[in-house]
């Protein structure tokens, strides 16, 4: 069940926080208390009136459909690049055979396979 | 046994409703979101079927088999590797978020509407599309003929159909495919795929067959049987987004062509080059089959089977005595074919014959009453007649015969692309203007395409070379000698729209051929009454047929879209049921203010 827009800021709003609060623990740089502070108030707004932190949690949003969509987009590279391009270099033969199919007797034609009796029950 | 065939998630969604191997039901979601060729998944097809059932679904079918279709994608990416990233990152995530995961999908949707728990079965493509063409055809048994883009791997299946039984004989494989070479010519002379095959189709009557020996030479290795095995350094569509590739296009000499650039000879060259060339493929395909069966009956069904021009010379030449093609013969008639495979797969099903299909005319989508189609008319502010039966065909017949371009709406709305008097615009086929008229100001599309007629089915021989029926518009036929006129025929291509070349000038193309609908009295009553009713008028029982859409939207179906498309366009009358309503007798101010819309392309 999707969060309700209030509920969907408040929780994004208290992650970074945490989240900001967490990475200053951890590193203690001058610059991450300030982050940790900007996103304190951002907090404190989305709890008490999330209407007037609606323009934030927008650019929440964008930004994070950003992220996702840079992250998607190295995942498929990498799994095109990991997977796929090996695959092509190590089956020279299926790609022969899926480019150029057998030709049998002067045809292309190729016999099917006999029907099974439950193929309805399958998607393959 | 009671089951919805579906077909979705490529194009042209549609979903099908069947009561012990009855059509009850079937219908493209196009028509009811008003997205063209709408691929998302049938919800207001599906809801609006099951509103017809009388009783809970026993099974919903699917028509393909989604991994087997995954693994082709897989395994073409990993043939072209490294080229294709493009390709692999538009088609896998929607796989990974959606089309894997289909049965629960499907499963949520019709929860939604009711239907809990119903198993969910899939059928293999081009079995869906053979049962679509031979279990709906009037025929005990017959040779099955589906050709198409590709299903999962198969492109082309030969197949044998004999009561209840299917029987697949030879196959032809992805990438090696028919509908995909007819495709990226599509693609190169400008048009959309998958929605433009058939203006390339009628573009190829202004051409000459130069480009034929090319293709022959460079693009495929076309063998005696009807095989083949395209050239594919030529083609893109495996590696890249689009059909062709700078190989293609060096061969030709030429880029392909920008949607709003203007047409040449050198495209009308190409469309009747390719066309020539599919049709020796079909025949070749059709004489194999011929042997391999023995058959006299031929079925057809996939997408390029609307292919009406190759349909006729395969009626001709080719060695079959009598062709049914399936009027939904794209993937909405997979919905149809799936739901019937399964139902004669089933033990105890039996299939019987009696000399006609199951198709009911091909009327088997929504109709409206009377009090809904008023209310239409009301909301939309408009001025309508209700008319008696007698009347309004009389009405309707003066009013074409004094030229007016009518839109005609009876009954149940079509299933399938083409209109075939439910929800069409009617015309006088006599008018030299009519042509012209319709495409620039009805229709708004390009001005070389042509009409297709309507006539009586008892009149046909009087007005057309064409032995038999043709109730669904699914072959072309020459216009008889004795009605056409002498013309120069030649010249640039486009200054040869203009010659009127028979009695029929509206609906008779270039090579004086016409894609021929017969209307008989028992399937499509009221097309019939109004046909015989303009013949006593005028002594010609031919009318021009198209399909009631205004341009980039698919064809009507509700009242509220046959009124807005009546004062989006020139139409001078709309016949929707009993109403009657004159353009003139509308509110000045409904008349002017919808004139400025604007139009998506096709």
């Amino acid at each position: 069940m999707p969060l309700a827009p209030s509920a969907r800021a408040r929780l994004h709003a208290t992650a970074a926080c945490a989240g900001s609060w967490l990475l200053w623990w951890r590193f203690e740089h001058p610059a991450l208390i300030v982050l940790a502070g900007v996103f304190t108030s951002f907090a404190v707004v989305a709890w008490i009136s999330p209407r007037h932190h609606a323009p934030v949690q927008r650019m929440f949003d964008r930004v994070l459909h950003a992220l996702l969509a840079v992250f998607s987009w190295i995942v498929l590279a990498l799994v095109f690049a990991l997977v796929f391009v090996p695959l092509r270099v190590l089956l020279p033969r299926a790609r022969r055979r899926l480019l150029r199919p057998e030709l049998r007797e002067g045809s292309y034609f190729q016999k099917p396979p006999p029907p099974r009796a439950d193929r309805f029950s399958h998607q393959f | 046994m009671r089951l919805l065939g579906i077909s979705a998630f490529y194009h042209d969604s549609a979903a099908v409703l069947l009561e012990d191997g009855r059509i009850v039901a079937a219908a493209q979601e196009e028509r009811f979101s008003r997205v063209k060729h709408d691929a998302s998944f049938p919800r207001h097809a599906a809801a609006w079927c099951l509103s017809q059932a009388s009783g809970p679904l026993d099974a919903v079918v699917y028509y393909e088999k989604p991994l087997l279709k995954f693994e082709r994608i897989l395994h073409t990416i990993a043939a072209v590797a490294p080229r294709g990233f493009g390709a692999f990152a538009a088609a896998v995530p929607d796989w990974v978020h959606h089309k894997l995961w289909l049965p629960a999908a499907i499963d949520e949707e019709l929860s939604r509407l009711g239907q809990r728990g119903v198993p969910v079965r899939f059928s293999g493509h081009h079995e869906a599309h053979a049962a679509s063409a031979f279990f709906a055809s009037p025929f005990e048994h017959a040779a099955i003929l589906t050709l198409d883009g590709v299903g999962e791997w198969t492109t082309t299946a030969l197949a044998r159909g004999h009561g209840r039984e299917l029987e697949f004989l030879r196959e032809l494989h992805f990438p090696h495919s028919l509908g995909l070479l007819y495709s990226a010519f599509t693609h190169y002379c400008g048009f959309r795929v998958n929605s433009g095959e058939y203006k390339l189709m009628g573009l190829a009557p202004y051409g000459a067959p130069r480009f034929a020996w090319l293709i022959r030479e460079h693009l495929l290795d076309l063998r005696d049987d009807g095989s083949f095995a395209l050239n594919l350094d030529c083609f893109g569509f495996l590696a890249g987004q689009t059909m062709t590739n700078p190989h293609f296009e060096r061969l030709f000499g030429a880029p392909a062509r920008k949607p709003d650039a203007a047409l040449t000879q050198f495209h009308c060259d190409l469309a009747r080059s390719i066309q020539d060339v599919t049709e020796d493929i079909v025949l070749r395909l059709a004489r194999t089959l011929h042997t391999l069966t023995g058959e006299d009956n031929l079925c057809l069904a996939g997408g390029v089977a609307l292919n009406c021009v190759a349909n006729a010379r395969l009626l001709r030449e080719g060695p079959f005595r009598n062709i049914w093609v399936q009027p939904a013969a794209g993937d909405a008639g997979g919905a149809l074919g799936a739901a019937l495979a399964y139902h004669f797969a089933q033990d105890g099903a039996v299939r019987t014959t009696d000399g006609r299909d199951l198709m009911q005319g091909a009327f088997l989508g929504p109709s409206y009453s009377d009090e809904e189609i008023e209310a239409a008319i009301r909301e939309s502010g408009l001025v309508a007649e209700r008319l008696e039966p007698a009347a309004l065909l009389d009405r309707v017949a003066s009013r074409l015969t004094s030229g007016a371009v009518v839109g005609f709406c009876q009954g149940r709305a079509e299933f399938g692309p083409r209109a075939l008097g439910a929800r069409s615009i009617l015309a006088d086929a006599r008018s030299p203007e009519m042509q012209r008229r319709l495409n620039l100001k009805i229709k708004f599309r390009e001005s070389f395409r042509p009409f297709a007629p309507i006539v009586l089915a008892e009149r046909t021989r009087d007005w057309f070379e064409f032995d038999g029926a043709s109730p669904y518009m699914l072959f072309t036929a020459p216009v008889a000698v004795s009605r056409c006129l002498p013309v120069k025929n030649s010249g640039e291509w486009s200054a040869r729209l203009a010659e009127a070349r028979s009695a029929i000038p509206a609906v008779t193309h270039v090579d004086f051929s016409a894609r021929l609908q017969t209307v008989d009295a028992e399937t499509n009553p009221a097309l019939h009454a109004l046909l015989s009713t303009f013949e006593r008028r005028t002594g010609c029982p031919v009318l021009v047929n198209t399909s009631f859409n205004v341009r980039g939207e698919p064809p009507v179906c509700h009242p509220r879209e046959a009124t807005a498309g009546f004062l989006a366009t020139d139409m001078d009358v709309l016949a929707f049921g009993p109403f009657y309503l004159e353009k003139e007798a509308q509110p000045p101010a409904l008349r002017r203010a919808q004139r400025s819309r604007e139009f998506a392309p096709d």
